[in-house]
């Protein structure tokens, strides 16, 4: 056991306190292997740590030890970023293909690649959005058991979509149709352990009706998914753009609107009545046909008192004018009308709420995860641009503090940079979807054949 | 703009000469781009101190100069036979308890921590899912960071064949069925092809020597195989099936658990391989610690000292030996690793300190296909190394004294006073990138 002093800071706590100047104490505490001395058995364990903060205050309120004591040089602390919208496995749009061309373990690696960036770029929890074949729980529970470090992760399997519905030759969707056989889908994916579900109720904008966006999910079917994961205490998200598909949405009783390319001033009152959330994913329309109308939406719907929360449909990680696309979608949150807090409280706290992760706000006893910023993003957002250090779970990944060159966390070799987004296209010399002959039969067990 | 780095005064055994280099220097430049930087990272010079006059006039400011007295260099260790998604006991039924996605994060999770022990490249023994194509392409692609993986895909086994029971043969009967396996395996990538040509102690109803596959599916695959410039390794346990196997045209025979001096001296006279794992025989203790099953632990104990005689043999007789474990090459025995600990039990077998690391560097970079680029330290590999403290060339145990990795010419870490560093980890900061299968994933 030992502790880690972060003093000097600039604290925000997250829920609209500022410590200035306040110190942050962590606690370590791990079960590590333990290298056995020559012939000794080395013992069998689970291995886990379990860092939490210990103190949070004043700067004169803490008089306890301290391993090692890291000054904060009056930066911003605050908590850890939450991406309530992450399609981990985003591949260059290059990639849309009918057969999975990557493959099922590779997707894994390229999966867990794209959360050690997210991690790198401040997000230090994200819910997994889309992900086929059992890839976001596998990586949850590796990033759980420390087999490797990374962002707590939030599964919410694939997205449950109507036959051959919008997307259906990407990877990511189930199809299906009737509510039998929807619900029998989402029991399965429930069953292996999930943290929410997801569901896609809007295709693409009609030739007809003004361009209204179609819906492809009946009443009847969204109902059915929205109550069944309600009834496993799941929350439920929906991708919706349109007043059809949002009204529905309301109607199922939803937790919280996805994308949203068009909503109505109408429906937006109802959902800020209601308490249902918004996760606009601006920067995933940035600069598109519909940006604008999708922009206007988000300010629109910060007028009407909706709750809005940071995701980004994309990679945390994601290049985008200068900065990163978890950053850029906080500032664009400021330009839709919230302020830098509000912005804040949209990528922390209020995007906690939308996900359950039970972060977002420091608190004695809590998780450690926290960045360190340079200024004072509270009041001019465009400081997130410059995270000097990222602490997920007590353990620091980098720190550039004062000029600090500290890199605690690396899946690459030396000098190598763990970000770049999607402008890698890591399906270059991957395996192409070759198949197996028939008789590759993995699941062959014997003694089920006597 | 590539920066350069100086190994000075080190004892360096290279891989190819027969006498380590005394008072040598190895130098080796690294890109500093961001990305694909590895295409500029190459060794430049390899040799003694007194050829290299160019030290230390041409040093610069950017580059780093590390004195290595007392350090040996030798190129980064293989295990030729590494089950990374090996997880213990062994049982006696067939089910995929992890899924594939969380299977694939293990067997990484395994990879990185060989990196982590000096084992530069692991041939992967087999397993279905295309995990290990997986890994080494993620790997090549610079995506991630492990050792290398040379993949095979599944082990191609006769139906209720070698390992049958574990989660890592696909099952054929008939020539056609192992030819079409094995196209499927190339296709993929395979770099070579692996098949379970005799019974062995993971299933409880073999012998460890029942010849399990026809000589029609042996030749089918060793065809196909050939066709396509890859080699055919076999599991194999007894005198009769490897003479067979040679015969047919086999290049690498895996175990080797029972073999006479004239199959020996064949092997010698083709240039077949030998993997001998004679760890595999050699731990009762990691067996019973883990709980394996009662058939598996005696048929091991039964067999050790026959494997013992089968690989003097083969030292006799002049074999290729390569280094291979059956474990997971990073998992904790003994007081070091399993691919040292193979190290130590070759040398006990017969083979001279040289030879044994020989067996774990050039050997099995020819057996990998890998020799082109690495395996050796010359000018102009990509710089796979590692630095011990004492003189492994004369006492094989000073290979526990890991002190540096570098892999791609990149340092991963070195506790070599003057140059403390760890500059990979995969890991929550502060927690051992080791364990192997006693992490209860």
């Amino acid at each position: 056991m030992s502790r880690t002093i972060y003093k000097n800071a600039r604290i925000l706590v997250g829920d609209g306190q500022v410590i200035e100047p306040g110190t942050l104490v962590v606690e370590h505490m791990q079960k590590d292997f333990i290298p056995p001395a020559n012939g000794e058995t080395p013992v069998k364990i689970v291995p886990s740590v379990t860092d939490k903060i210990v103190y949070l205050g004043e700067a004169g309120g803490y008089t306890g030890e301290a391993d090692e004591t890291v000054d904060v040089q009056r930066n911003t602390l605050m908590p850890g970023l939450i991406d309530a919208d992450t399609r981990l496995d985003t591949l260059s749009s290059a990639a849309n293909d009918y057969v999975d061309n990557i493959g099922i373990a590779y997707r894994t690696f390229l999966s867990y690649r794209s959360a050690a960036e997210a991690l790198n770029t401040g997000v230090t929890t994200l819910r997994a959005v889309g992900m086929p074949n059992n890839i976001d729980i596998a990586l949850k529970n590796a990033i759980a058991k420390t087999m490797f470090f990374g962002p707590s992760i939030l599964a919410t399997g694939p997205i449950y979509a109507v036959t051959a519905g919008k997307g259906h030759e990407r990877y990511g969707l189930i199809e299906a149709s009737g509510t039998d056989a929807l619900r029998a889908q989402m029991r399965i994916h429930l069953s292996r352990g999930l943290d929410g579900v997801t569901m896609q109720v809007s295709g693409d904008r009609l030739g007809t009706l003004g361009g209204e966006y179609r819906k492809e999910m009946s009443d009847a079917e969204l109902q059915a998914l929205v109550k069944h994961a309600h009834g496993a205490e799941k929350p439920a998200a929906v991708n919706a753009s349109g007043d059809p598909s949002v009204r529905s949405a309301l109607q199922a009783g939803v937790d919280c609107i996805q994308q949203g390319y068009r909503i109505s001033d109408e429906l937006l009152k109802k959902m800020a009545a209601k308490g249902v959330s918004y996760v606009p994913c601006l920067v995933s329309t940035l600069g598109s046909e519909i940006g604008e109308e999708h922009f206007d939406v988000a300010r629109r719907a910060h007028l009407a008192g909706v709750r809005l929360a940071v995701g980004t449909g994309v990679l945390p990680s994601e290049p985008v004018d200068g900065t990163t696309a978890i950053i850029r979608e906080m500032e664009l949150l400021v330009e839709a009308g919230l302020t830098p807090s509000e912005a804040i409280a949209a990528a922390t706290s209020d995007a906690a709420d939308v996900v359950r992760s039970g972060q977002g706000i420091l608190k004695v006893g809590g998780k450690a995860d926290f960045l360190v910023v340079a200024g004072k993003p509270d009041q001019d957002i465009s400081c997130m641009r410059e995270i000097l250090a990222v602490v997920k779970g007590g353990r620091r990944a980098f720190c550039r503090i004062g000029g600090a060159k500290e890199r605690m966390f690396h899946i690459h070799a030396p000098l190598y940079e763990v970000a770049g987004g999607t402008t890698f296209d890591w399906t270059e010399g991957a395996l192409q979807g070759v198949r197996e002959p028939e008789n590759y039969n993995i699941t062959w067990n014997l003694i089920k054949e006597i | 703009m590539a920066r350069k780095t100086y190994l000075i005064h080190a004892r360096i055994i290279d891989g190819v000469s027969e006498q380590a280099i005394e008072d040598g220097i190895l130098v080796f430049q690294s890109g500093q781009t961001a990305q694909k930087g590895g295409r500029e990272d190459k060794i430049l010079f390899v040799g003694k101190m007194r050829d290299y006059p160019a030290f230390p006039s041409e040093v610069t400011r950017a580059d780093t100069v590390l004195d290595l007295t007392g350090y040996t260099l030798t190129p980064g260790l293989y295990n030729v036979h590494g089950h990374i998604g090996l997880t213990m006991p062994y049982k006696a039924y067939r089910f995929d308890e992890m899924g594939v996605a969380y299977r694939s994060l293990v067997m990484l999770r395994r990879a990185c921590e060989s990196l982590n022990c000096g084992i530069t490249t692991v041939r992967s023994a087999g397993g279905p899912d295309n995990i290990d194509y997986a890994i080494r392409d993620a790997v090549d692609n610079e995506m991630l960071m492990a050792s290398r993986i040379v993949p095979c895909g599944a082990l191609n086994i006769a139906v209720g064949g070698h390992a049958w029971n574990n989660y890592i043969s696909t099952m054929y009967n008939g020539a056609d069925q192992f030819r079409a396996a094995a196209r499927a395996e190339l296709a993929k990538g395979a770099q070579f092809i692996k098949i379970g040509l005799t019974g062995g102690a993971a299933s409880a109803h073999e012998g460890m020597a029942d010849k399990q596959m026809t000589d029609e599916e042996i030749e089918a695959v060793v065809e196909v195989a050939h066709d396509a410039g890859k080699r055919v390794a076999a599991h194999l346990g007894g005198d009769k099936p490897i003479q067979e196997f040679v015969k047919l045209g086999g290049d690498s025979v895996e175990h080797a658990y029972h073999m006479e001096w004239e199959t020996a001296c064949l092997m010698k006279e083709r240039g077949t391989f030998l993997v001998p794992t004679l760890s595999v025989t050699n731990c009762h203790h990691y067996l019973v610690g883990h709980g394996s099953p009662e058939f598996q632990v005696r048929k091991l104990d039964e067999t050790g000292e026959a494997h013992s005689q089968s690989i003097g043999n083969a030292i006799r007789a002049g074999v290729t030996i390569c280094v291979g474990t059956d474990l997971l090459p990073s998992d904790p025995i003994d007081g070091t690793n399993a691919t040292v600990r193979e190290m130590e039990l070759l040398v006990r077998a017969g083979l001279t300190p040289m030879q044994a690391i020989k067996a774990a560097t050039s050997n099995s970079a020819r057996l990998t296909d890998t020799i082109a680029f690495t395996g050796t330290l010359e000018a102009g590999k990509e710089g796979d190394f590692i630095a011990v403290k004492g003189e492994p060339d004369k006492q094989i145990s000073d290979m526990r004294n890991l002190c540096l990795v570098a892999k791609g010419c990149r340092l991963i870490w070195s506790s070599v006073p003057g140059l403390m560093l760890r500059r990979y980890n995969t890991g929550y900061p502060g927690m051992e990138l080791a364990g192997g299968t006693y992490l209860k994933w």
